[in-house]
Protein backbone atom coordinates (compact mmCIF):
# COMPACT_ATOMS: atom_id res chain seq x y z
CA UNK A 1 0.00 0.00 0.00
CA UNK A 2 1.46 3.35 -1.24
CA UNK A 3 1.23 6.71 1.74
CA UNK A 4 -2.12 7.82 0.23
CA UNK A 5 -3.56 4.79 0.63
CA UNK A 6 -3.06 3.82 4.10
CA UNK A 7 -4.19 7.42 4.73
CA UNK A 8 -7.22 6.42 3.41
CA UNK A 9 -7.57 3.51 5.29
CA UNK A 10 -7.02 5.47 8.54
CA UNK A 11 -9.55 8.16 7.65
CA UNK A 12 -11.98 5.01 6.70
CA UNK A 13 -10.76 2.95 10.30
CA UNK A 14 -11.41 7.12 12.18
CA UNK A 15 -14.97 7.12 10.19
CA UNK A 16 -15.92 4.38 11.73
CA UNK A 17 -15.45 4.94 14.96
CA UNK A 18 -16.80 8.05 14.78
CA UNK A 19 -20.10 6.37 13.51
CA UNK A 20 -20.13 4.29 16.17
CA UNK A 21 -19.74 6.12 19.10
CA UNK A 22 -15.93 5.31 19.65
CA UNK A 23 -17.17 3.18 22.55
CA UNK A 24 -14.25 0.46 23.01
CA UNK A 25 -14.39 -2.12 25.36
CA UNK A 26 -12.91 -1.09 28.69
CA UNK A 27 -10.32 -3.48 28.50
CA UNK A 28 -9.08 -2.59 24.68
CA UNK A 29 -8.61 0.74 26.37
CA UNK A 30 -5.19 0.64 26.19
CA UNK A 31 -4.82 -0.44 22.98
CA UNK A 32 -7.39 2.39 21.92
CA UNK A 33 -4.96 5.08 23.53
CA UNK A 34 -2.06 3.51 22.20
CA UNK A 35 -3.93 4.09 18.54
CA UNK A 36 -4.53 7.67 19.66
CA UNK A 37 -0.85 8.23 20.21
CA UNK A 38 0.12 7.24 17.03
CA UNK A 39 -2.33 9.20 15.13
CA UNK A 40 -1.14 12.34 17.20
CA UNK A 41 2.08 11.81 16.76
CA UNK A 42 1.14 11.23 12.56
CA UNK A 43 -0.78 14.25 12.24
CA UNK A 44 2.31 16.64 14.70
CA UNK A 45 4.70 15.35 12.34
CA UNK A 46 2.90 16.61 9.25
CA UNK A 47 2.13 19.76 10.73
CA UNK A 48 5.66 20.04 11.03
CA UNK A 49 7.07 18.90 7.50
CA UNK A 50 4.07 20.38 5.89
CA UNK A 51 3.98 23.92 7.44
CA UNK A 52 7.79 24.13 8.88
CA UNK A 53 6.36 25.22 12.26
CA UNK A 54 8.36 23.86 14.15
CA UNK A 55 7.73 26.23 17.62
CA UNK A 56 4.65 27.90 17.45
CA UNK A 57 4.65 31.96 18.24
CA UNK A 58 1.41 31.89 18.78
CA UNK A 59 -0.11 31.28 22.09
CA UNK A 60 -3.43 28.72 21.94
CA UNK A 61 -6.19 31.12 22.81
CA UNK A 62 -8.61 33.33 20.76
CA UNK A 63 -6.01 35.83 19.48
CA UNK A 64 -3.46 33.39 18.19
CA UNK A 65 -6.69 31.71 16.53
CA UNK A 66 -7.38 34.53 14.88
CA UNK A 67 -3.84 35.55 13.51
CA UNK A 68 -2.27 31.87 12.82
CA UNK A 69 -4.62 29.12 13.05
CA UNK A 70 -2.04 27.05 11.22
CA UNK A 71 0.54 27.40 13.78
CA UNK A 72 -2.66 27.47 16.35
CA UNK A 73 -3.05 23.89 15.08
CA UNK A 74 0.41 22.69 15.95
CA UNK A 75 0.74 24.18 19.05
CA UNK A 76 -2.41 22.30 20.37
CA UNK A 77 -1.22 18.79 18.81
CA UNK A 78 2.08 19.16 20.30
CA UNK A 79 0.29 19.79 23.59
CA UNK A 80 -1.67 16.33 23.54
CA UNK A 81 -1.35 13.63 25.98
CA UNK A 82 0.71 10.59 24.73
CA UNK A 83 -0.72 7.71 26.40
CA UNK A 84 0.51 5.10 24.71
CA UNK A 85 1.34 1.82 26.78
CA UNK A 86 0.90 -1.12 24.53
CA UNK A 87 3.31 -2.59 22.22
CA UNK A 88 2.64 -0.92 18.88
CA UNK A 89 3.37 -4.42 17.53
CA UNK A 90 0.87 -5.57 19.93
CA UNK A 91 -1.86 -3.25 18.83
CA UNK A 92 -1.39 -4.13 15.00
CA UNK A 93 -1.76 -7.83 16.22
CA UNK A 94 -4.83 -7.43 18.29
CA UNK A 95 -8.07 -8.74 17.23
CA UNK A 96 -11.26 -7.95 19.37
CA UNK A 97 -14.78 -6.18 18.67
CA UNK A 98 -15.67 -4.05 15.54
CA UNK A 99 -14.02 -1.45 17.99
CA UNK A 100 -11.13 -2.41 18.75
CA UNK A 101 -10.35 -3.69 15.32
CA UNK A 102 -10.91 0.04 14.30
CA UNK A 103 -8.63 1.29 16.71
CA UNK A 104 -6.09 -1.49 15.38
CA UNK A 105 -6.26 0.33 12.03
CA UNK A 106 -5.94 3.40 12.86
CA UNK A 107 -2.58 2.58 14.39
CA UNK A 108 -1.29 0.21 11.55
CA UNK A 109 -2.18 3.15 9.04
CA UNK A 110 -1.09 6.23 10.87
CA UNK A 111 2.11 4.26 12.20
CA UNK A 112 3.01 3.27 8.30
CA UNK A 113 1.74 6.40 6.82
CA UNK A 114 4.13 7.92 9.11
CA UNK A 115 7.38 6.10 7.91
CA UNK A 116 5.99 6.39 4.67
CA UNK A 117 5.79 10.32 4.75
CA UNK A 118 8.63 9.96 6.92
CA UNK A 119 11.41 8.18 4.70
CA UNK A 120 10.50 9.90 1.57
CA UNK A 121 12.11 12.28 -0.16
CA UNK A 122 11.46 16.12 0.58
CA UNK A 123 11.31 16.82 -2.82
CA UNK A 124 8.58 13.92 -3.08
CA UNK A 125 6.33 16.34 -0.02
CA UNK A 126 3.37 17.94 -1.42
CA UNK A 127 4.57 22.02 -1.76
CA UNK A 128 2.63 25.21 -3.02
CA UNK A 129 -1.22 24.63 -3.31
CA UNK A 130 -1.25 20.79 -2.56
CA UNK A 131 0.10 21.67 0.77
CA UNK A 132 -3.00 23.29 1.82
CA UNK A 133 -4.35 20.15 0.78
CA UNK A 134 -2.42 18.30 2.88
CA UNK A 135 -2.91 21.12 6.05
CA UNK A 136 -6.37 20.19 5.32
CA UNK A 137 -6.55 16.58 5.62
CA UNK A 138 -4.37 16.82 8.82
CA UNK A 139 -7.35 19.49 10.48
CA UNK A 140 -9.85 17.21 9.49
CA UNK A 141 -7.90 14.23 11.29
CA UNK A 142 -7.13 16.51 14.36
CA UNK A 143 -10.73 17.45 14.85
CA UNK A 144 -11.91 13.40 14.58
CA UNK A 145 -8.82 13.13 17.30
CA UNK A 146 -10.68 15.58 19.09
CA UNK A 147 -14.06 13.70 19.25
CA UNK A 148 -12.62 10.35 20.06
CA UNK A 149 -10.82 11.74 22.90
CA UNK A 150 -13.89 12.72 24.52
CA UNK A 151 -15.39 9.27 23.64
CA UNK A 152 -12.01 7.87 25.36
CA UNK A 153 -12.67 10.02 28.46
CA UNK A 154 -15.89 8.84 28.79
CA UNK A 155 -15.08 5.01 28.82
CA UNK A 156 -12.10 5.66 31.12
CA UNK A 157 -14.64 7.56 33.11
CA UNK A 158 -16.65 4.41 33.41
CA UNK A 159 -14.24 2.07 34.32
CA UNK A 160 -12.68 4.62 37.20
CA UNK A 161 -10.06 5.64 35.73
CA UNK A 162 -10.73 9.29 37.22
CA UNK A 163 -7.24 10.72 36.39
CA UNK A 164 -6.85 9.64 32.93
CA UNK A 165 -10.36 10.92 31.79
CA UNK A 166 -9.33 14.02 33.59
CA UNK A 167 -6.61 14.13 30.91
CA UNK A 168 -8.43 12.89 28.36
CA UNK A 169 -11.80 15.12 29.01
CA UNK A 170 -8.90 18.10 29.33
CA UNK A 171 -6.65 17.39 26.22
CA UNK A 172 -10.47 16.92 24.31
CA UNK A 173 -11.46 20.44 25.27
CA UNK A 174 -8.01 21.82 24.59
CA UNK A 175 -8.92 23.54 21.23
CA UNK A 176 -7.94 21.07 19.24
CA UNK A 177 -11.61 20.76 17.42
CA UNK A 178 -11.78 24.87 17.23
CA UNK A 179 -8.39 25.00 16.02
CA UNK A 180 -9.06 22.44 13.52
CA UNK A 181 -12.18 24.19 12.00
CA UNK A 182 -10.58 27.36 11.80
CA UNK A 183 -7.59 25.27 9.38
CA UNK A 184 -9.55 23.62 7.33
CA UNK A 185 -12.06 26.60 6.68
CA UNK A 186 -8.79 28.81 5.62
CA UNK A 187 -7.48 25.81 3.43
CA UNK A 188 -10.54 24.94 1.60
CA UNK A 189 -11.25 28.79 1.00
CA UNK A 190 -8.57 28.44 -2.44
CA UNK A 191 -7.76 25.53 -4.19
CA UNK A 192 -6.64 22.47 -2.96
CA UNK A 193 -5.08 20.69 -5.18
CA UNK A 194 -4.09 16.47 -4.18
CA UNK A 195 -0.23 16.27 -3.86
CA UNK A 196 1.07 12.86 -5.54
CA UNK A 197 2.21 9.98 -4.15
CA UNK A 198 5.53 10.34 -1.58
CA UNK A 199 8.63 9.13 -2.99
CA UNK A 200 10.35 6.82 -0.48
CA UNK A 201 14.42 8.09 0.09
CA UNK A 202 15.92 5.25 -2.18
CA UNK A 203 18.54 2.40 -0.17
CA UNK A 204 20.96 -0.14 -1.48
CA UNK A 205 19.53 -2.45 1.08
CA UNK A 206 18.43 -5.75 -0.74
CA UNK A 207 14.75 -5.99 -0.38
CA UNK A 208 13.18 -9.21 1.33
CA UNK A 209 10.37 -10.31 -1.05
CA UNK A 210 8.04 -12.71 1.14
CA UNK A 211 5.01 -12.87 -0.67
CA UNK A 212 4.31 -12.08 -3.89
CA UNK A 213 2.78 -8.99 -2.85
CA UNK A 214 6.48 -7.76 -2.55
CA UNK A 215 7.28 -8.60 -6.03
CA UNK A 216 6.82 -4.91 -7.42
CA UNK A 217 8.36 -3.30 -4.48
CA UNK A 218 11.24 -5.77 -4.79
CA UNK A 219 11.58 -4.67 -8.78
CA UNK A 220 11.38 -0.82 -8.01
CA UNK A 221 14.45 -1.72 -5.73
CA UNK A 222 16.29 -4.07 -8.20
CA UNK A 223 15.77 -0.97 -10.81
CA UNK A 224 16.85 1.54 -8.14
CA UNK A 225 20.01 -1.16 -7.90
CA UNK A 226 20.62 -1.10 -11.24
CA UNK A 227 20.86 2.70 -11.40
CA UNK A 228 23.46 3.22 -9.11
CA UNK A 229 25.34 0.27 -10.12
CA UNK A 230 28.77 1.84 -11.46
CA UNK A 231 30.04 -1.64 -13.00
CA UNK A 232 27.59 -4.21 -13.94
CA UNK A 233 29.09 -7.38 -15.54
CA UNK A 234 27.33 -8.57 -18.94
CA UNK A 235 26.71 -11.90 -17.07
CA UNK A 236 25.19 -10.32 -14.65
CA UNK A 237 23.34 -8.23 -16.91
CA UNK A 238 21.63 -11.30 -18.44
CA UNK A 239 21.24 -13.19 -15.23
CA UNK A 240 19.20 -10.22 -14.49
CA UNK A 241 17.22 -9.89 -18.03
CA UNK A 242 16.10 -13.50 -17.18
CA UNK A 243 14.67 -12.71 -13.98
CA UNK A 244 12.96 -9.27 -15.39
CA UNK A 245 11.18 -12.04 -18.04
CA UNK A 246 10.27 -14.34 -15.57
CA UNK A 247 8.36 -11.00 -14.22
CA UNK A 248 7.17 -9.59 -17.50
CA UNK A 249 6.06 -13.50 -18.59
CA UNK A 250 4.26 -13.96 -15.08
CA UNK A 251 2.21 -10.46 -14.94
CA UNK A 252 1.49 -10.98 -19.09
CA UNK A 253 -0.20 -14.37 -18.08
CA UNK A 254 -1.79 -12.71 -15.27
CA UNK A 255 -3.49 -10.20 -17.30
CA UNK A 256 -3.91 -12.59 -20.13
CA UNK A 257 -6.76 -14.52 -17.90
CA UNK A 258 -7.78 -11.30 -15.92
CA UNK A 259 -10.67 -10.82 -19.03
CA UNK A 260 -10.32 -8.58 -22.44
CA UNK A 261 -10.03 -5.51 -21.03
CA UNK A 262 -6.49 -6.46 -20.52
CA UNK A 263 -5.39 -7.89 -23.65
CA UNK A 264 -3.13 -6.05 -24.97
CA UNK A 265 -1.22 -5.36 -22.04
CA UNK A 266 -0.44 -9.05 -21.45
CA UNK A 267 0.65 -9.19 -25.22
CA UNK A 268 2.70 -6.28 -24.57
CA UNK A 269 4.32 -7.91 -21.67
CA UNK A 270 4.62 -11.53 -22.95
CA UNK A 271 6.68 -9.74 -26.27
CA UNK A 272 8.73 -7.89 -23.63
CA UNK A 273 9.28 -11.08 -21.72
CA UNK A 274 10.39 -12.68 -24.85
CA UNK A 275 12.62 -9.49 -25.57
CA UNK A 276 14.26 -9.99 -22.18
CA UNK A 277 15.13 -13.34 -22.59
CA UNK A 278 17.06 -12.53 -25.93
CA UNK A 279 19.07 -10.32 -23.84
CA UNK A 280 19.74 -13.29 -21.64
CA UNK A 281 20.35 -15.96 -24.03
CA UNK A 282 22.80 -12.92 -26.18
CA UNK A 283 26.45 -14.90 -27.40
CA UNK A 284 28.86 -14.37 -24.83
CA UNK A 285 31.36 -11.98 -26.67
CA UNK A 286 31.32 -9.40 -23.54
CA UNK A 287 33.48 -9.33 -20.89
CA UNK A 288 34.65 -6.44 -18.37
CA UNK A 289 37.29 -5.41 -16.14
CA UNK A 290 35.89 -4.57 -13.18
CA UNK A 291 34.03 -6.72 -10.65
CA UNK A 292 30.67 -5.92 -10.93
CA UNK A 293 28.10 -4.61 -8.44
CA UNK A 294 26.48 -7.64 -7.34
CA UNK A 295 23.57 -6.21 -5.56
CA UNK A 296 21.06 -6.30 -8.43
CA UNK A 297 22.38 -9.85 -8.84
CA UNK A 298 21.02 -10.41 -5.15
CA UNK A 299 18.01 -8.42 -5.65
CA UNK A 300 17.29 -10.16 -8.88
CA UNK A 301 17.43 -14.17 -6.47
CA UNK A 302 15.00 -12.65 -4.11
CA UNK A 303 12.69 -11.72 -6.77
CA UNK A 304 13.52 -15.18 -8.97
CA UNK A 305 13.00 -17.46 -5.54
CA UNK A 306 9.39 -15.88 -4.87
CA UNK A 307 8.09 -15.72 -8.45
CA UNK A 308 9.04 -19.62 -9.10
CA UNK A 309 7.66 -20.08 -5.17
CA UNK A 310 4.15 -18.18 -7.01
CA UNK A 311 3.89 -20.30 -10.02
CA UNK A 312 4.64 -23.49 -7.96
CA UNK A 313 1.39 -22.87 -5.59
CA UNK A 314 -0.51 -22.37 -9.08
CA UNK A 315 -2.83 -19.77 -7.23
CA UNK A 316 -3.32 -16.61 -10.26
CA UNK A 317 -1.67 -13.95 -9.58
CA UNK A 318 -4.39 -10.71 -8.81
CA UNK A 319 -5.02 -8.49 -12.13
CA UNK A 320 -3.86 -5.32 -9.93
CA UNK A 321 -1.15 -6.99 -8.51
CA UNK A 322 -0.27 -8.28 -12.25
CA UNK A 323 -0.18 -4.61 -13.66
CA UNK A 324 2.07 -3.29 -10.72
CA UNK A 325 4.58 -6.29 -11.12
CA UNK A 326 4.60 -5.82 -15.21
CA UNK A 327 4.92 -1.85 -14.64
CA UNK A 328 8.00 -2.38 -12.13
CA UNK A 329 9.46 -4.93 -14.34
CA UNK A 330 9.43 -2.71 -17.50
CA UNK A 331 10.99 0.39 -15.78
CA UNK A 332 13.38 -2.13 -14.46
CA UNK A 333 14.12 -3.16 -17.75
CA UNK A 334 14.75 0.55 -18.69
CA UNK A 335 17.46 1.03 -16.18
CA UNK A 336 19.02 -2.26 -17.42
CA UNK A 337 19.11 -0.52 -21.09
CA UNK A 338 20.42 2.89 -19.72
CA UNK A 339 23.27 1.13 -17.39
CA UNK A 340 24.33 -0.53 -20.71
CA UNK A 341 24.47 3.16 -22.16
CA UNK A 342 26.11 3.90 -19.34
CA UNK A 343 28.93 0.66 -19.62
CA UNK A 344 29.48 1.52 -23.45
CA UNK A 345 30.10 5.01 -22.75
CA UNK A 346 32.41 4.53 -19.99
CA UNK A 347 34.18 2.15 -22.30
CA UNK A 348 34.08 -0.63 -19.36
CA UNK A 349 32.66 -3.38 -21.74
CA UNK A 350 35.19 -5.05 -24.43
CA UNK A 351 34.78 -7.26 -26.90
CA UNK A 352 37.14 -9.42 -28.87
CA UNK A 353 38.45 -7.69 -31.87
CA UNK A 354 37.90 -8.79 -35.00
CA UNK A 355 41.18 -7.10 -36.07
CA UNK A 356 43.41 -9.49 -34.48
CA UNK A 357 45.06 -12.29 -35.59
CA UNK A 358 42.72 -15.33 -35.61
CA UNK A 359 44.99 -17.09 -32.95
CA UNK A 360 45.66 -14.45 -30.82
CA UNK A 361 42.74 -13.32 -28.56
CA UNK A 362 42.41 -8.90 -28.63
CA UNK A 363 39.63 -6.99 -26.47
CA UNK A 364 38.31 -3.77 -27.72
CA UNK A 365 35.76 -1.53 -26.04
CA UNK A 366 32.18 -1.56 -27.22
CA UNK A 367 31.54 1.37 -28.82
CA UNK A 368 27.69 2.88 -29.58
CA UNK A 369 27.30 2.64 -33.34
CA UNK A 370 27.09 -0.82 -35.75
CA UNK A 371 27.98 -3.10 -35.05
CA UNK A 372 27.03 -3.77 -31.91
CA UNK A 373 27.41 -6.56 -30.15
CA UNK A 374 24.11 -8.77 -29.95
CA UNK A 375 23.82 -8.34 -26.12
CA UNK A 376 23.48 -4.39 -26.37
CA UNK A 377 21.09 -4.96 -29.22
CA UNK A 378 18.83 -6.99 -27.73
CA UNK A 379 18.89 -5.10 -24.48
CA UNK A 380 17.70 -2.29 -26.71
CA UNK A 381 15.41 -3.40 -28.21
CA UNK A 382 13.97 -4.82 -24.91
CA UNK A 383 13.85 -1.26 -23.76
CA UNK A 384 11.49 -0.67 -26.65
CA UNK A 385 9.30 -3.44 -25.85
CA UNK A 386 9.30 -1.97 -22.31
CA UNK A 387 8.38 1.39 -23.20
CA UNK A 388 5.69 -0.35 -25.30
CA UNK A 389 4.10 -2.04 -22.22
CA UNK A 390 4.39 0.71 -20.24
CA UNK A 391 2.05 2.57 -22.61
CA UNK A 392 -0.21 -0.10 -22.50
CA UNK A 393 -0.16 -0.55 -18.84
CA UNK A 394 -1.03 3.25 -18.56
CA UNK A 395 -4.03 3.26 -20.94
CA UNK A 396 -5.82 -0.04 -19.70
CA UNK A 397 -6.67 1.31 -16.39
CA UNK A 398 -6.54 4.73 -14.92
CA UNK A 399 -4.68 5.02 -11.38
CA UNK A 400 -7.05 4.53 -8.56
CA UNK A 401 -7.94 8.02 -7.16
CA UNK A 402 -8.39 7.42 -2.96
CA UNK A 403 -10.35 10.04 -1.41
CA UNK A 404 -8.71 11.90 1.09
CA UNK A 405 -9.15 11.53 4.80
CA UNK A 406 -10.87 15.20 4.85
CA UNK A 407 -13.14 13.59 2.29
CA UNK A 408 -14.12 10.54 3.95
CA UNK A 409 -14.74 11.74 7.36
CA UNK A 410 -16.66 14.81 6.21
CA UNK A 411 -19.81 13.11 6.72
CA UNK A 412 -18.81 11.25 9.98
CA UNK A 413 -18.11 14.67 11.46
CA UNK A 414 -21.04 16.13 10.26
CA UNK A 415 -22.71 13.60 12.00
CA UNK A 416 -20.92 13.57 15.18
CA UNK A 417 -20.80 17.26 15.18
CA UNK A 418 -24.84 17.60 15.36
CA UNK A 419 -25.17 14.87 17.33
CA UNK A 420 -22.68 16.16 20.31
CA UNK A 421 -23.63 20.04 19.99
CA UNK A 422 -23.03 21.89 23.24
CA UNK A 423 -26.53 22.17 24.20
CA UNK A 424 -27.87 25.45 26.02
CA UNK A 425 -27.71 25.74 29.67
CA UNK A 426 -30.44 27.02 31.21
CA UNK A 427 -28.47 30.21 32.15
CA UNK A 428 -25.46 31.63 30.43
CA UNK A 429 -23.89 31.90 33.49
CA UNK A 430 -23.64 28.28 32.94
CA UNK A 431 -20.99 26.26 31.11
CA UNK A 432 -22.26 24.19 28.31
CA UNK A 433 -22.03 20.29 28.96
CA UNK A 434 -20.39 18.40 26.34
CA UNK A 435 -20.69 14.84 25.10
CA UNK B 1 41.96 0.62 -29.95
CA UNK B 2 42.81 -3.52 -28.72
CA UNK B 3 43.20 -3.55 -24.87
CA UNK B 4 45.69 -6.64 -24.71
CA UNK B 5 45.96 -5.68 -21.16
CA UNK B 6 42.48 -8.24 -20.06
CA UNK B 7 43.87 -11.88 -20.81
CA UNK B 8 41.26 -14.83 -20.23
CA UNK B 9 41.54 -17.83 -18.15
CA UNK B 10 41.65 -21.10 -19.77
CA UNK B 11 38.28 -22.46 -20.32
CA UNK B 12 38.01 -26.26 -18.71
CA UNK B 13 37.25 -28.73 -21.40
CA UNK B 14 34.19 -30.16 -20.09
CA UNK B 15 32.70 -27.23 -19.22
CA UNK B 16 33.70 -25.66 -22.82
CA UNK B 17 32.23 -28.13 -23.84
CA UNK B 18 28.88 -27.49 -21.95
CA UNK B 19 29.02 -24.12 -22.54
CA UNK B 20 29.15 -24.38 -26.38
CA UNK B 21 26.50 -27.10 -26.24
CA UNK B 22 23.91 -24.77 -24.30
CA UNK B 23 25.11 -21.55 -26.32
CA UNK B 24 23.81 -23.73 -29.32
CA UNK B 25 20.88 -24.93 -28.08
CA UNK B 26 19.83 -21.65 -27.53
CA UNK B 27 20.31 -20.98 -31.24
CA UNK B 28 17.50 -22.46 -32.21
CA UNK B 29 14.01 -21.77 -31.65
CA UNK B 30 12.73 -22.98 -27.62
CA UNK B 31 9.63 -22.43 -26.02
CA UNK B 32 9.95 -19.89 -22.90
CA UNK B 33 10.92 -21.94 -19.82
CA UNK B 34 13.84 -23.93 -21.83
CA UNK B 35 15.19 -20.72 -23.37
CA UNK B 36 14.77 -19.45 -19.24
CA UNK B 37 16.72 -22.45 -18.06
CA UNK B 38 19.44 -22.88 -20.21
CA UNK B 39 20.18 -18.94 -20.13
CA UNK B 40 20.27 -18.70 -16.69
CA UNK B 41 22.47 -21.99 -16.48
CA UNK B 42 24.88 -20.83 -19.22
CA UNK B 43 25.28 -17.48 -17.36
CA UNK B 44 25.95 -19.16 -14.32
CA UNK B 45 28.82 -21.54 -15.60
CA UNK B 46 30.78 -19.00 -17.20
CA UNK B 47 30.32 -16.45 -14.40
CA UNK B 48 34.37 -15.97 -13.51
CA UNK B 49 36.70 -13.56 -13.33
CA UNK B 50 38.90 -13.27 -15.61
CA UNK B 51 36.30 -14.37 -18.17
CA UNK B 52 36.41 -17.32 -20.10
CA UNK B 53 37.40 -17.29 -23.66
CA UNK B 54 34.32 -15.31 -25.67
CA UNK B 55 31.65 -17.75 -27.78
CA UNK B 56 32.22 -17.49 -31.47
CA UNK B 57 29.45 -14.56 -32.93
CA UNK B 58 27.77 -17.50 -34.82
CA UNK B 59 27.22 -21.46 -33.12
CA UNK B 60 24.87 -23.97 -34.86
CA UNK B 61 21.71 -24.66 -33.89
CA UNK B 62 21.51 -27.93 -31.36
CA UNK B 63 18.13 -29.86 -30.80
CA UNK B 64 17.04 -28.46 -27.09
CA UNK B 65 16.41 -32.35 -25.50
CA UNK B 66 19.21 -33.83 -27.13
CA UNK B 67 21.60 -30.16 -25.93
CA UNK B 68 20.64 -29.95 -22.68
CA UNK B 69 21.11 -34.03 -21.96
CA UNK B 70 24.59 -33.40 -23.38
CA UNK B 71 25.35 -30.44 -21.22
CA UNK B 72 24.69 -32.44 -18.29
CA UNK B 73 26.55 -34.88 -19.34
CA UNK B 74 29.61 -32.43 -19.51
CA UNK B 75 28.90 -30.76 -16.36
CA UNK B 76 29.11 -34.64 -14.77
CA UNK B 77 32.61 -34.81 -16.28
CA UNK B 78 33.38 -30.99 -15.21
CA UNK B 79 32.59 -31.70 -11.91
CA UNK B 80 35.07 -34.89 -12.38
CA UNK B 81 37.85 -33.11 -13.20
CA UNK B 82 37.13 -29.75 -11.48
CA UNK B 83 40.03 -28.24 -9.77
CA UNK B 84 38.05 -25.68 -6.80
CA UNK B 85 35.08 -26.55 -4.12
CA UNK B 86 34.00 -22.96 -5.95
CA UNK B 87 34.01 -24.32 -9.62
CA UNK B 88 31.92 -27.76 -8.50
CA UNK B 89 29.56 -25.09 -6.66
CA UNK B 90 29.18 -23.31 -9.68
CA UNK B 91 28.86 -26.56 -12.11
CA UNK B 92 26.38 -27.46 -9.70
CA UNK B 93 24.05 -24.73 -9.63
CA UNK B 94 24.35 -24.62 -13.43
CA UNK B 95 23.11 -27.90 -13.66
CA UNK B 96 20.43 -27.21 -11.42
CA UNK B 97 18.90 -24.46 -13.71
CA UNK B 98 18.96 -27.11 -16.35
CA UNK B 99 17.26 -29.89 -14.29
CA UNK B 100 14.26 -27.57 -13.35
CA UNK B 101 12.60 -27.82 -17.06
CA UNK B 102 14.03 -30.92 -17.66
CA UNK B 103 11.83 -33.89 -18.84
CA UNK B 104 12.37 -36.88 -16.60
CA UNK B 105 14.73 -39.02 -19.18
CA UNK B 106 16.87 -36.65 -19.19
CA UNK B 107 17.58 -35.35 -15.48
CA UNK B 108 17.82 -39.10 -14.70
CA UNK B 109 20.70 -39.02 -17.21
CA UNK B 110 18.90 -41.77 -19.09
CA UNK B 111 18.96 -40.02 -22.36
CA UNK B 112 22.53 -38.69 -21.82
CA UNK B 113 25.10 -38.99 -24.50
CA UNK B 114 28.11 -40.80 -22.92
Amino acid sequence: MTYREHMHALAVAMSDLLRDGGQVAPADLDLALTAHATVVQLLQTMHRDVTGIAHSPEPANLGGLERHPVAVLGRVLRNQPQLASVALSDVAAAVGDPAANAWRDVARHAAVAAHDWQTATPGSRPRGEAAWSEIADVAALSESVAVLTQDLAAVAARTDRRGLADRLSDAATSGLAPAAVAVRTLAESGPTPRGGETVPTPTRLILRVRVPEHLPAGLDRLAHLIRTSSAISPIHLQLVARVLGAAARASGDALADAGHAFDTAARSLREHAGALLAVASAPHRVVILEPSDPGALAQAQQLLDKLRDAARSGQPLPAALARDIGRAASEATAALATAVDDQVRTRRWLTPSEAAEPHELAWTPVVAGPPEPELVRATWNARATATAALAELRTDGQPTRWASPREVLAKALASRTAATATTRPLHPRTAPRRG
Amino acid sequence: VTQPILYSQPEPEHIARAGLTMAGVLAGELDFETRFAVAGALAILRDVHPPYPPHPAEVDAVPAEAGVAGALASLARAVEHSGSIREVLRIGHAARELHLVTPPAIASGQAAPR
